[in-house]
């Protein structure tokens, strides 16, 4: 077995080159043809100065093209970054400065753009090319020794103090959950996975990487299917989708407001999803509709990979009050430390502490916030240890129990928010004298983000909102947005974020369907 | 007819808060691909059309047909509102 992610393409090119690697708009793209682009891309940077431990950007649309700049980057030995389309330039730069990048891939329309946008004197970025530009360039692979320990990725996730933090995994780290993954989902050379995530969630891992590791079909869902349901269900069904991978609010869409019925998809035979919980009655609900499939809660933070897995029983039992995050992966160790500083036995809550080859190096320049993310547990040997922040508990029968966070992190569609970036970016108008972020628990999206705001002038509440989206992504963006005179204070004059929650929840019960 | 699309505009700069300029919300653009409208921003948008309207939107409803653009949004809403005044008139009387 390789422990390097850019040889899994070239194995399954050597093995299957005829096989179908990518199906996007424009058609069929083969093992053999992915592995020589990605050869090209790879030659492309070497030209332009990239050398093994360099962070390359991806600013890709999500066709074949992603996936020849992911193979591009690792096969130059260096490690890719994503950029994702659709998110402001701003939060890019920071990226783009934090990760010490200087070369970007993007789609040969936006290349003078990207530069305009992310380059100038603050900036360490030199370069922008498109995959294109190396068509002509060499197909074979650029001999460049790659280790395992050596960085594959890097991924970008909320910080509390404002600034996003680089998560950097290597290939090693990343093979574990790749190499477990694609052995107990069974995933062959005639499946077909749906890639709904994106580069920049590591969700899409899974998806990219299993299928190399299989020389299966990964099939990208386009934006109009990701947004309308029964689009999807199109989608699903005519591309003949064998494996969904995505966060339970997409499943809920595909299975709830798509029209199908039970039996629709026969071809999906596996099921999995991540990135936040799954509320029970919408699960039932797509273990009826999807009758035949087989569904799986996977869990971790992008610190860890998918560190627990948990196979969801057919028939789910009726008296079910809730879903584990289940079992570790082989080979990783999980333990919960309570509040007063001992290993939670069962049945008691504590953070979940993960352990192992998946979990990640650290943040990208940043060693100490790594060494406070990655220390031993109490009692344990002196090994560092990755601290989720989320409380857990563990039943009798060795299932653990995703319970809530320790902070004010929450998830929407999936991702992690911490609601104070939120209140930092909102915080960055002039019109702003103080303002507060709450979120909403919703059944589709986990959860919607509510601020309130105190203002100096007055402002109509778009325009800040229109500011939020210059700086945040948007699944960061509040979805509602109150003018106050004051906001709420406890006995100990501190914000009553109590008090703003259960108001935003009430509003939300009234506007949202 | 008109003000359908001009309401839709307004609810997407001053509800979904899009930064861009409100001449870019052209009639034929594709909402979901230039980024203009997300699942998210989807759903509220439909629930904003039913609250203000007073119009039912179904699940089936929910096809680039009938919101992709801001003129389907506009011919989609007339359709449903002349449902609606048709349910609303007895045939006999």
């Amino acid at each position: 077995m390789t422990d390097l992610l850019h040889q899994l393409l070239r194995e399954s090119a050597a093995r299957t080159p005829h096989a179908t690697a990518v199906i996007d708009d424009a058609g069929v793209t083969t093992y053999a043809e992915l592995d020589q682009r990605a050869n090209q891309v790879a030659h492309l940077l070497r030209s332009r100065g990239v050398r093994p431990g360099d962070r390359v950007g991806l600013h890709l649309p999500r066709t074949a093209d992603a996936l020849v700049g992911v193979y591009g980057v690792l096969a130059a030995g260096a490690a890719y970054v994503p950029l994702p389309l659709g998110v402001p330039a701003s939060r890019l730069r920071t990226i783009v400065i934090d990760a010490g990048i200087r070369i970007i891939l993007a789609a040969h329309d936006d290349t003078t753009q990207v530069r305009a946008d992310l380059g100038g004197p603050d900036s360490p970025l030199t370069d922008v090319v498109a995959p294109r530009a190396a068509a002509e360039l060499s197909g074979e692979p650029p001999q460049i020794p790659v280790e395992p320990d050596d960085l594959a990725y890097v991924l970008y996730t909320s910080g509390s103090t404002g600034v996003p933090k680089g998560v950097m995994i290597s290939h090693r780290n990343a093979m574990s959950f790749v190499d477990w993954a694609a052995r107990e989902f069974c995933v062959t050379g005639e499946d077909r996975l749906a890639n709904h995530a994106p580069l920049h969630f590591d969700l899409s891992v899974f998806d990219v990487f299993a299928a190399a590791w299989a020389g299966a079909a990964v099939v990208p869902v386009p934006p109009q299917a990701a947004a309308f349901p029964a689009v999807l269900a199109d989608f699903v069904r005519t591309q003949q989708i064998t494996v969904w991978y995505s966060v339970p609010s997409a499943l809920n869409l595909l299975v709830s407001r798509s029209g199908l019925r039970a039996g629709d998809l026969p071809a999906l035979r596996l099921v999995l999803f991540a990135g936040e919980v799954y509320p029970l009655p919408q699960l039932r609900s797509a273990l009826e509709t999807l009758p035949d499939a087989c569904f799986y809660n996977l869990y971790g933070p992008t610190e860890t990979n998918v560190c627990t897995y948990y196979r969801v029983p057919r028939p789910f039992p009726a008296d079910s009050a809730a879903l584990p995050i289940g079992i570790p992966l082989p080979g990783i160790d999980l333990c919960a430390e309570t509040d007063d500083g001992r290993l939670a036995g069962v049945g008691e809550t504590g953070e979940l502490c993960v352990r192992g080859t998946t979990v990640m190096r650290g943040y990208l320049g940043d060693p100490a916030r790594t060494a406070q993310a990655l220390r031993p547990v109490v009692d344990g040997p002196g090994i560092p240890t990755y601290h989720t922040g989320d409380l857990v508990t563990r039943d009798s029968d060795g299932h653990w129990h995703f319970l809530g966070r320790r902070d004010s992190q929450i998830k929407t569609r999936g991702y992690r928010v911490e609601l104070g970036e939120v209140e930092r970016a909102l915080a960055l108008h002039p019109a702003v004298v103080e303002c507060a972020v709450v979120a909403v628990p919703d059944e589709e999206f986990g959860h919607l983000i509510a601020a309130f705001v105190v203002l100096r002038e007055e402002v109509a509440t778009a325009r800040l909102t229109a500011h939020c989206r210059t700086v945040l992504p948007s699944y960061m963006v509040p979805w509602r947005m109150r003018a106050v005179t004051a906001l709420p204070r406890t006995t100990t004059d501190k914000i009553d974020y109590r008090l703003l929650k259960a108001d935003a929840e009430e509003s939300a019960h009234a506007g949202h369907r | 007819m008109r003000d359908i699309a001009d309401q839709v505009r307004t609810f997407i700069v001053e509800d979904l808060g899009w930064e861009g300029p409100r001449a870019e919300l052209t009639d034929d653009l594709p909402l979901i691909e230039k980024g203009v409208l997300d699942s998210l921003g989807l759903l509220s948008l439909v629930t904003h059309l039913e609250d203000r309207l007073g119009i039912r939107v179904e699940d089936r409803d929910m096809v680039p047909d009938n919101l992709g653009t801001l003129r389907n949004i506009d011919r989609f809403v007339a359709q449903k509102l002349e449902a609606a005044r048709d349910r609303n008139t007895p045939a006999t009387r």
